[in-house]
């Protein structure tokens, strides 16, 4: 296995528009990273020049210690998985797993031998005199697992596999690859337009949005530290509430006024925030900061009055819908009180999870 | 009421399509059953009995097996060769990138356009420095740069073979050789047996191509055999006229009939949008 390394790598088409811009990263020997944004960030590009199938126009690519530029993709000792699989269809599933083995020059009793071996790894050992069209959508993607697995390469290359699957099989999928890569402790690159897909396989998350990367991290991170609005929107299902707001002083506190209610920020997030006090900010709050108060006795601050547009009982949760600051915003409440459309009731932020980002660059102010 | 009217025109008019194109050819076997003197005595649709002496008028006269052999060697290998360079270089079009490529691809399609005759003299000469005039192999190498063949094959292979597959084979470790013997060119064969087919039979038909370049009787090929029979001044055979060229066309009406479906998915597949 390899560690992979991209410094400073651009790709422009003809009329020099940039669709990937001075991405800098590295991929670690063994590691899951995973590229994921919108359509058309570039994810799929950066894994292109990756693969060697799409020519780097600046910046560097290393392999292990190679530098791999001008190397075309069979001396990459890459493999790849294709969106539509790209199995050849006038060959059996023997023949395409062992296509690139027999390109190679591989002694054909050790072909049969790793063949096999993936046959039986991935359950298609019934299936190895069938061609693709007589295999179902989960068979075919095995197979195309399979043509990259035998081959050992130092770095697998994913290009949105499970996009073609349906739901259950595709969660089902999931597991299985994820299962696969911890199995053979390859280093592996992952694209995926599904943010889910994203956080429950990678090592790593790399959020890529108009060519640039916006945030590397775990999942973890990059669900409760977003870096800016970007991210903080784009990872998280509902998306979440990004308000605008104003920060105001009240004497050594700081305040987040949100329309006319005002939250206190927890000391560590106000220090962090002071210097744009009095000025217009984004406040981010994901759903499930929005807490519905219950209990009219109880004390809380940070509560607000919100009247309910739109509500979807989940049976564990609900998703209730509002308007806030001419946006329409949700929260993540659970089954307790009862909640009716067009109704107003009492809900309050939790502050201490909270994130402020600049209006203009839309950069994480409060981290 | 209505619908089974309209049905029973179409059928008419069928028919009558079919006849119009199977007459001509009845006609042709039936002329060659019959004398001379009967064909100007007029049309018939019934057999003759002068099958045998047409038959030897023939055998006696030209040399028509030999013409029959030779034909069959140089459309053969044209079939072969044509579709086979037609192929690789609508491979190329498709999947690669190469400075002056839509120029060239423009002087292929150009070339359509010029009418086989304007390049005979200069290709007459060509076959004279390479010393192979009066040699099956002019006419095949003639025939195998197929212009159609490539534009019709451009079009087949964006149908049917995607970019994602030559990408992977590429990523499996295969050289661009083995990509076009191994991946592409199986996935071409239904349009490039098409391609050869109408090579084929174009070829063999080709008359002023053979009778620019060959000069030796024993390499004459079946069209200027046929035409033998045409050029005594006195008096025209014209029932072994009729029975040379019914058999001449024998072997084009086989392979038409063996690869009708080939010709088929062929055409279809081309028209197929991935």
């Amino acid at each position: 296995m390899a560690q992979l390394k991209l410094e400073n790598v651009c790709k422009a088409y003809t009329g020099k528009i940039l669709t990937v811009k001075d991405v800098n990263l590295q991929v670690n020997d063994g590691e899951l990273m995973v590229f994921v944004g919108p359509s058309g960030c570039g994810k799929s590009t950066t894994l292109r020049m990756i693969a060697g199938l799409e020519e780097i126009t600046s910046g560097k690519l290393y392999i292990g210690n190679r530098v791999v530029n001008s190397v075309t993709p069979k001396d990459r000792n890459i493999a790849m998985v294709f969106q539509n699989y790209a199995l050849y269809p006038h060959m059996t599933v023997y023949d395409n797993i062992a296509f690139g083995l027999r390109s190679q020059k591989v002694p054909k009793g050790e072909i049969d031998k790793r063949v096999m071996e993936a046959a039986e790894m991935l359950v298609l050992t019934d299936k190895l005199q069938k061609k693709p069209k007589h295999l179902s959508g989960g068979e075919r993607q095995r197979v195309a697992v399979g043509r990259a697995v035998v081959r050992k390469p130092e770095v697998f290359l994913f290009d949105e596999p499970l996009s073609n699957l349906d739901a259950t099989l595709r969660e089902k999928m999931r597991v299985q690859l994820r299962q696969l890569q911890l199995k053979l402790k390859t280093t592996v690159v992952y694209v995926t337009h599904d943010q889910v897909e994203a956080m429950t396989m990678g090592d790593r998350i790399c959020v890529m949005n108009k060519g640039v990367i916006q945030q590397v991290d775990t999942p973890h991170n990059l669900y409760n530290k977003p870096k800016n609005t970007f991210v903080a929107k784009f990872i998280g299902s509902p998306q979440a509430n990004v308000v605008d707001a104003q920060l105001v002083q009240d004497n050594d506190k700081v305040l987040v006024k949100i329309e006319n209610s005002q939250f206190e920020l927890p000391k560590e997030k106000a220090d962090k925030v002071k210097k744009y006090v009095g000025k217009s900010v984004l406040c981010c709050l994901r759903p499930e900061m929005i807490n519905h108060v219950v209990d009219q006795e109880c004390q809380v601050i940070n509560k607000i009055q919100l009247e309910v547009n739109v509500m979807e009982d989940l049976g564990h949760e609900r998703l209730v819908y509002f308007p806030l600051t001419g946006k329409e915003c949700v929260a993540r409440i659970g089954s307790r009180g009862s909640i009716e459309i067009g109704k107003k009731y009492t809900f309050c932020f939790d502050m201490e999870r909270c994130h402020i980002f600049d209006k203009d660059s839309g950069e994480n102010i409060s981290l | 009421m209505k619908h089974s009217l309209i049905k029973l025109a179409i059928y008419a008019f069928l028919v009558g399509v079919l006849l119009i194109c199977i007459v001509p050819f009845y006609l042709m076997i039936v002329n060659g059953t019959r004398s001379a003197a009967d064909i100007n005595a007029g049309v018939s649709f019934i057999p003759g009995s002068y099958l045998v002496q047409n038959f030897k008028s023939i055998t006696s006269q030209l040399n028509m097996f030999t013409g029959l052999r030779n034909t069959a060697v140089v459309c053969t290998a044209i079939m072969i060769v044509s579709s086979y360079v037609a192929g690789l270089t609508a491979f190329s079009i498709v999947f690669y990138e190469y400075r002056f490529k839509k120029l060239l691809f423009g002087i292929i399609l150009a070339s359509l356009m010029l009418p086989q005759a304007l390049g005979l003299i200069g290709y007459f000469d060509l076959c004279i420095k390479l010393n192979i005039l009066d040699t099956l192999s002019a006419l095949i190498f003639a025939g195998a740069a197929n212009a159609a063949g490539v534009f019709f094959l451009k079009q087949y292979t964006q149908s049917v073979i995607p970019l994602a597959l030559i990408q992977a084979a590429r990523v499996d470790g295969a050289s661009e050789l083995r990509i076009f013997h191994r991946i592409a060119l199986p996935m071409m064969l239904p349009g490039m047996a098409s391609i050869g087919i109408f090579s084929f039979v174009f070829n063999w038909n080709n008359y002023i191509l053979p009778l620019t370049i060959i000069s030796t009787p024993e390499k004459y090929t079946i069209s200027m055999i046929i035409n033998q029979l045409n050029s005594t001044v006195y008096f025209r055979d014209f029932g072994a006229i009729y029975l040379g060229i019914a058999i001449s066309i024998i072997p084009i009406l086989v392979v038409f009939v063996l690869f009708s479906k080939v010709i088929i998915k062929g055409i279809a597949g081309g028209s197929i949008d991935k």
